[in-house]
């Protein structure tokens, strides 16, 4: 069995980048797929289209996924996934730079697992990220 | 038992009694001059007229029976009469035991000494007296049986004394008890029969000498007959006697003829007196029967007038229970009408006052009768009162009514004048009698003012009022019968006459349309704010507001209508209604603006921060990366731009809150303020705990707002005060309440740098920063945010500062709402 992977649903690719920067540093990188809008996110969780030969029983430890995305947005994503008998219990934390009160409530509503503002300033984001990766591939259970 | 009824005739009674007094004083006269010849020869009377022992007798007889038999009332001389008889009864006595032989010497020797020769009275005279005396007596009783013994008593003297004289007129010696002393002389016969008849007449209507003196057909008789019994018999007796003496006649031939004389004489008295008890009867059955034939008349008289007394006693009962009745009815009227009413005579004095005169005049009605009616009439009115009054005595009605209009008044006892209204009636009957009916119309007066003020007040208002009032009548063209001078001014009229000889029609801008309108009028029952373009009387078109309601009056319906010039009001709805246009396609595109906004302020959120992110991201990466390649001045550069990209991030955030804190609600609630700031100011400790600050916050300061955003604002201050105290040798920090004008103040003051009060204006603009950012790093929005947070509250805030002696900021927030 191969280790889990996190999913990275990101349209930014200065943000993809940086973020990968960040999991470069715990060497969690090798683990990172990306998704670069809600297509191709919902593609990969349900094993569709590009992703049609993905082993559906290898489910990502966590999905990072941002809101404002072309073609489906995040929360749209979200509510599939939750909405899926396979993917119910798939943990999903929304990564995000909006600061709004409504993309917050809006999220935890359609049941999100955390909640994360991108920070500007890099370092604290390198820590958030790391603590993030650290959470939900080493410690974090699932059913 | 019934006593026997005796008519007997009073005025004969008396005089009966009189003559038994007169045989008393006569034998008293007889006896006393019989002694006063005799006693002082002291000797024997010859042949004997009378014996003084017998008159001495009789004398005391007369005197007792002077003093029983007189009939009069006084008790002295009875009781002397009295004395008389018992001193005779007790000679008598003594006499009989000298008879007797019992007792004679002890009399003998007593009684020569009295001048009394007892032994010389004869027996049976003597018995007689003695009885005599017994009946005076008796006379002393006035009870019936004592009556009885009188006559008895009387009977026995009487009857002696009479064969006594007889016999001394026949010359017949054993008659008049002779013996050889003694003996019967005429005059003491004589005096005995008096005393006799005497005594019997004393007590007239006793016994059978009662019907002597009766008034009926059996005195009457007796009466006739008596004298000639008494006269005739004797004088008859003497004459045969006489006869025989003379020689005239034999024995047996006087006898005979004697008897024939008898039987003749007395026949004839009886003959003739029955002939009169015969007529007597006669006339009696006569007048009995008359009695009865008259009874019968009287009967039936009597039952007649009994029946037409009986008629006319139902009669009069009737016309008194109709009079009971009427007066019943008049009383009832009097007092139940609600007027006070006064019946005056013709002096003009009141004679008759109802109840209802206290209340309406304040008078009793018995305080009324007697007074004038003119002093119920005011002073004032005194003049016109009297005017009236003669005019109405002159020609009485039966009903005149005063003071209709309200222009009558009374004084009333309390001298309060009273409006009323006075009815005036002449009763028929002697004597001009007038009644006067006042009725309390004060309250009708009161309210009749009231309504004339009120009409003024209406008649004012509609006058006043600059819109048109009017009447107009049904017809199809239309008359106005009422218009006010707002009226005459909207249809520039110069004068109402003008106005009301137009046709309502000619009013209207659009022919036909007043028939129109009237239509509708009369199906909707009105109209209300009907518009219309009208035409003055000059011909100018102006906009018309209508309203009319119908009335219904005894000619028929008219129409109550308002009108309004409203040209003016038009315009002014046309300028609304431009304006209300502009301002609906002003306010869309302020919402699509908003909208708009909105929109900017989300993607300022995402997007803007996203290149700030890469900027500093990749300025990182190449620090690290290219660490050995970079000299210091590169290395400087690099960490400028990463700490320009990181404030501009800042930056973003504090914008997007004050953009927040304007759109979000208020949710206001109880909050604790103590609390939140000393929980901030453990944040900013644990953030920099390098720092020693002194910090003092006043305990459980409450307050009624927004808990997030006042949380905001405490945020704001305290970092600001926690900032600017960084350069301070002793920072001091301290949260408070002050009241002022009990209003609660709260301060956040610090002894940090402070500020010049010359830019204090600009303090709370937002990006307007009064220190330079490398000495106290900020963005100039936070002081921006407070501010519109407090105002959003409804509260106050402001600064009070000087440079290097720190500041205090000041705010309010208004108090729970009362609910």
């Amino acid at each position: 069995m191969s280790e889990p992977t996190i999913l990275l649903v990101e349209d930014n690719p200065d943000d993809e980048a940086l973020t990968l920067h960040a999991f470069q540093q715990q060497h969690l990188a090798n683990r990172v797929v990306v998704a670069r809008d809600g297509v191709q996110a919902l593609d990969y969780l349900f094993a569709r289209g590009a992703w049609a030969n993905r082993d559906l029983a290898q489910a990502p430890a966590v999905v990072l996924l941002d809101l404002k995305l072309p073609r489906i947005d995040g929360l749209e994503v979200l509510r599939q996934v939750r909405a899926h008998e396979r993917t119910w219990s798939q943990p999903v934390v929304v990564l995000t730079s909006s600061a709004e009160e409504r993309d917050l409530v809006e999220s935890y509503r359609l049941g999100c697992n955390s909640y994360v503002r991108k920070p500007v300033d890099f370092d604290e984001f390198v820590a958030a990220a790391q603590q993030l990766g650290l959470y939900w591939l080493l410690l974090n259970r699932r059913p | 038992m019934v006593p026997r009824v005796v008519l007997v005739n009073g005025v004969r009674a008396a005089r009966v009694i009189v003559w038994g007094v007169s045989a008393a004083v006569l034998v008293l006269v007889l006896g006393s001059s019989l002694l006063w010849a005799y006693v002082p020869a002291e000797q024997s009377l010859p042949g004997g007229w009378m014996r003084p022992q017998a008159a001495r007798v009789f004398g005391l007889l007369a005197l007792g029976l002077f003093g029983l038999g007189s009939g009069l009332p006084s008790d002295r001389l009875r009781r002397f009469g009295r004395l008389f008889a018992w001193a005779a009864l007790l000679l008598m006595g003594a006499a009989a035991f000298v008879h007797l032989g019992i007792g004679r010497d002890f009399i003998a020797t007593l009684a020569p000494t009295l001048l009394l020769q007892l032994e010389a009275l004869p027996k049976v005279p003597c018995a007689a007296a003695g009885s005599l005396a017994l009946g005076l007596l008796c006379l002393h009783r006035r009870s019936p049986s004592a009556g009885r013994l009188v006559v008895l008593f009387a009977l026995v003297a009487g009857f002696v004394g009479l064969v006594a004289i007889f016999g001394h007129l026949f010359d017949a010696p054993a008659l008049y008890f002779a013996s050889a002393t003694t003996g019967m002389a005429p005059m003491g016969a004589t005096s005995l029969l008096l005393l006799a008849l005497g005594a019997w007449c004393a007590q007239p209507s006793r016994g059978a000498f009662g019907l002597l003196i009766a008034d009926d057909a059996g005195g009457a008789s007796l009466r006739h007959l008596l004298p000639a019994v008494l006269v005739l018999l004797p004088a008859l007796a003497w004459l045969r006697v006489s006869a025989q003496d003379a020689d005239l006649l034999g024995e047996a031939a006087a006898n005979a003829l004697f008897m024939v004389l008898i039987i003749a004489l007395l026949g004839t008295a009886l003959a003739v007196d029955a002939g009169r008890l015969s007529r007597l009867d006669r006339r009696n059955r006569e007048a009995a029967a008359d009695l009865a034939a008259l009874a019968g008349d009287l009967e039936r008289q009597v039952a007649a007038r009994t029946r037409e007394l009986t008629y006319n006693a139902d009669e009069l009962r009737r016309q008194v229970v109709e009079r009971q009745r009427a007066e019943a009815l008049f009383r009832g009227v009097f007092e139940a009408v609600p007027d006070a009413v006064l019946m005056v005579g013709p002096e003009g004095l009141i004679e008759l006052a109802n109840r209802r005169c206290e209340a309406v005049l304040g008078y009793l009605p018995e305080q009324l009768l007697g007074m004038a009616v003119a002093s119920l009439v005011p002073r004032d009115m005194q003049d016109n009162h009297r005017m009236r009054w003669q005019r109405f005595l002159a020609q009485p009605t039966p009903y005149t009514l005063f003071g209709e209009a309200g222009d009558l008044s009374v004084v009333r006892a309390d001298g309060r004048r009273l409006p009323v209204e006075v009815a005036l009636g002449a009763l028929p009957g002697d004597g001009p009698r007038i009644i006067v009916s006042i009725r309390d119309v004060e309250a009708r007066v009161v309210a009749m003012n009231k309504a004339r003020e009120a009409d003024q007040r209406f008649r004012a208002v509609v006058d006043n009022l600059p819109i048109g009032i009017f009447v107009s009548d049904d017809s199809p063209d239309g008359r106005l019968l009422e218009a006010n001078p707002a009226l005459l001014r909207i249809l520039e009229a110069d004068s109402l006459q003008q106005v009301l000889a137009s046709p309502v029609s000619a009013f209207h801008s659009v022919v036909g349309e007043r028939s129109d309108m009237l239509a509708e009028a009369h199906r909707a029952g009105g109209l209300s704010c009907a518009e219309f373009t009208g035409t003055t009387l000059r011909g100018r078109d102006f906009a018309a507001s209508l309203m009319v309601v119908p009335r219904k009056t005894s000619s028929g319906v008219v129409w109550d209508g308002v009108i309004e010039d409203i040209t003016e009001r038009k315009r002014a709805e046309q300028r609304i209604l431009d304006l209300n246009a502009a301002l609906a396609s002003r306010a869309a595109e302020l919402e699509s603006t908003n909208r708009e906004l909105e929109a900017f302020s989300y993607s300022v959120s995402h997007d803007l921060r996203a290149p700030l992110r890469a900027i500093d991201g990749f300025s990182r990466i190449i620090e690290q990366d290219c660490a050995d390649r970079l000299d210091d001045a590169n290395r400087e550069r690099l960490s400028r731009v990463r700490y320009n990209a990181q404030r501009m991030g800042i930056l973003i955030d504090d914008l997007l809150n004050l953009a927040r804190v304007t759109r979000a609600p208020l949710h206001r609630r109880a909050v604790d303020l103590s609390a939140l700031a000393t929980e901030i100011v453990s944040g900013l400790r644990e953030q920099d705990p390098s720092r020693e600050v002194d910090v003092d916050i006043a305990p459980q300061l409450q307050a009624w707002g927004d808990g997030p955003l006042l949380r905001v604002v405490l945020v704001n201050l305290l970092d600001n005060a926690w900032k600017f105290t960084g350069k301070t040798a002793h920072p001091r920090i301290g949260f408070a309440c002050e009241d002022h004008d009990e209003e609660p103040v709260f301060t956040v003051r610090d002894n940090g740098a402070g500020f010049d009060m010359a830019h204090a204006e600009q303090l709370f603009g937002p990006f307007q920063r009064l220190h330079a950012s490398d000495e106290f790093p900020g963005t100039g929005v936070g002081l921006a945010t407070v501010q519109r947070i407090i105002h959003k509250h409804g509260g106050r805030i402001w600064a009070v500062a000087q440079p290097q002696q720190g500041a205090c900021f000041s705010f309010t927030l208004p108090p729970e709402a009362p609910k």
